[in-house]
């Protein structure tokens, strides 16, 4: 028998939620198609004013990233919880951190890069130019990571609470807001011509910063919630 | 190896049990006895370090577990009501990663060998959720036999199981004592281990 690493737990997690992603599709649809749904309303309720569905682009696909994420986080840590796996990892030779940073990575490449993989096209339907649509991809690949990090809290917060969802969205949306107006202020910018290099700084390092204190802020709170 | 003092530990404002006292040796089990709701799953809680007890130590190798953390949770192996699999994924798969999580890194052929011992010949493919009560508690048991932890905490472990699973589980305790293992167990079902003298905990 071997003793795994760090690393290999990390790997594992990961590998682990996104089996149980591909076997659930639904789940990972539903949030997929929301966010389709959502942006594309827009441009029919607002009916064809190229002007104006430009300047909204960046705001109203923040806004549906922001949104169908929310939808996907009340069931990052749930499943766990109620089978009791997340007793088992807590009990991990390893930092529980590791485990939930594992756990945020899977959450994203499930629900965040799909977005901003389908960003492109639905820009499309804003009369978006390329060099803002490259700008929305860059801030959305840097910003929904933040996003599910930013979310992981929460979940861990309401854990097993009765009506968890809308406390959890109560709890995680104002700290998005940061998120929220640099990506679409670095849209924008490029939009009028000016510098996105403050905006995209200011969105690194909202991610570095997420990466380094909200895994293991997640670990606290899932202990408390544990008890 | 463990030794508790003086621990108290309440849910709310009830006061389960305190000024418990006891240890356990290498080789050693213990029963935790007691009438539904006297405090077993949280006492076996806060020896894992889910719950923070109210009062009083547990100390593990003459630290208490609070500092030691990972290099106790090393080795301990617990299994609560909770099997901790997973109805999408096949007993094999949920046996690879729940010995993954408990930090040991299965061989395919292991994971096989101890699924087949727990009596779930041909079952080891078929997702969890077409298995019955009784045979996911037999995929949860079978961590017992791929674990290297020292200290084994099981909260009711008989549950659901048939007679010949039974059996098996006290062969498998009888066989992690010869290897100096450690066992705390509750049950409500009667539990023989061959030549062994179990110290018994009563909680009231």
């Amino acid at each position: 028998m071997k003793r795994s690493s760090m690393l290999d737990l990390l790997v594992l997690v990961v590998r682990r939620d996104l089996v149980l992603a591909m076997r659930r599709r639904t789940d990972v649809l539903t949030t997929l198609i929301f966010f389709v749904m959502v942006v594309s309303l827009f441009p029919l309720g607002v009916g064809p004013e190229l002007e104006m569905l430009r300047k909204m682009a960046p705001g109203v696909l923040w806004v549906a990233a922001l949104l169908a994420s929310m939808l996907s986080l009340g069931r990052l840590f749930s499943a766990d919880y109620l089978d009791g796996t997340l007793e088992q990892m807590m009990l991990a030779p390893q930092s529980l951190s590791m485990l939930v940073l594992g756990k945020i990575t899977a959450h994203w490449m499930v629900s965040g890069l799909p977005l901003v993989l389908l960003a492109p096209v639905l820009g499309l339907q804003f009369d978006m130019s390329a060099r803002a649509i490259g700008v929305l991809i860059v801030g959305l690949m840097l910003g929904t990571p933040v996003l599910s990090m930013l979310g992981a809290i929460g979940a861990a917060l309401t854990l097993g609470l009765r009506g968890g969802g809308v406390l959890l969205s109560l709890l995680v949306l104002p700290l998005c807001i940061p998120v929220l107006i640099f990506g679409t202020g670095a849209v924008g910018a490029i939009s009028s011509g000016l510098s996105i290099a403050s905006h995209m700084s200011l969105l690194g390092a909202l991610l570095v910063m997420a990466l380094v204190f909200t895994p293991w802020v997640t670990a606290q709170a899932l202990r408390i919630s544990m008890e | 190896m463990l030794e508790v003092s003086n621990l108290a530990c309440s849910r709310g404002d009830h006061r389960l049990f305190s000024g418990l006292d006891f240890q356990v040796h290498l080789g050693q089990i213990m029963q935790v006895q007691g009438v539904n709701g006297s405090g077993k799953t949280s006492l076996l809680r806060s020896l894992c370090g889910f719950l923070t007890p109210d009062e009083g130590d547990i100390v593990w190798r003459g630290e208490s577990i609070r500092d030691l953390d990972e290099e106790y949770y090393a080795e301990l192996l617990y299994l609560g009501h909770l099997n901790a699999i997973k109805d999408e994924l096949s007993a094999l798969e949920n046996l690879l990663i729940s010995a993954g999580l408990s930090g040991v890194e299965l061989e395919e052929k292991e994971a096989m060998a101890a699924l087949r011992r727990m009596g779930l010949r041909g079952r080891e493919m078929l997702p969890t959720k077409v298995l019955s009560q009784g045979q996911r508690r037999r995929v949860a048991l079978a961590r017992l036999m791929v674990s290297d932890a020292k200290l084994w905490i099981l909260d009711e472990p008989l549950t659901a199981l048939d007679v010949g699973a039974v059996a098996l589980i006290q062969e498998l305790i009888a066989e992690h004592l010869a290897r100096q293992g450690m066992v705390i167990f509750t049950t409500h079902q009667p539990l023989q281990v061959a030549g062994m003298e179990m110290l018994t905990l009563s909680l009231s």
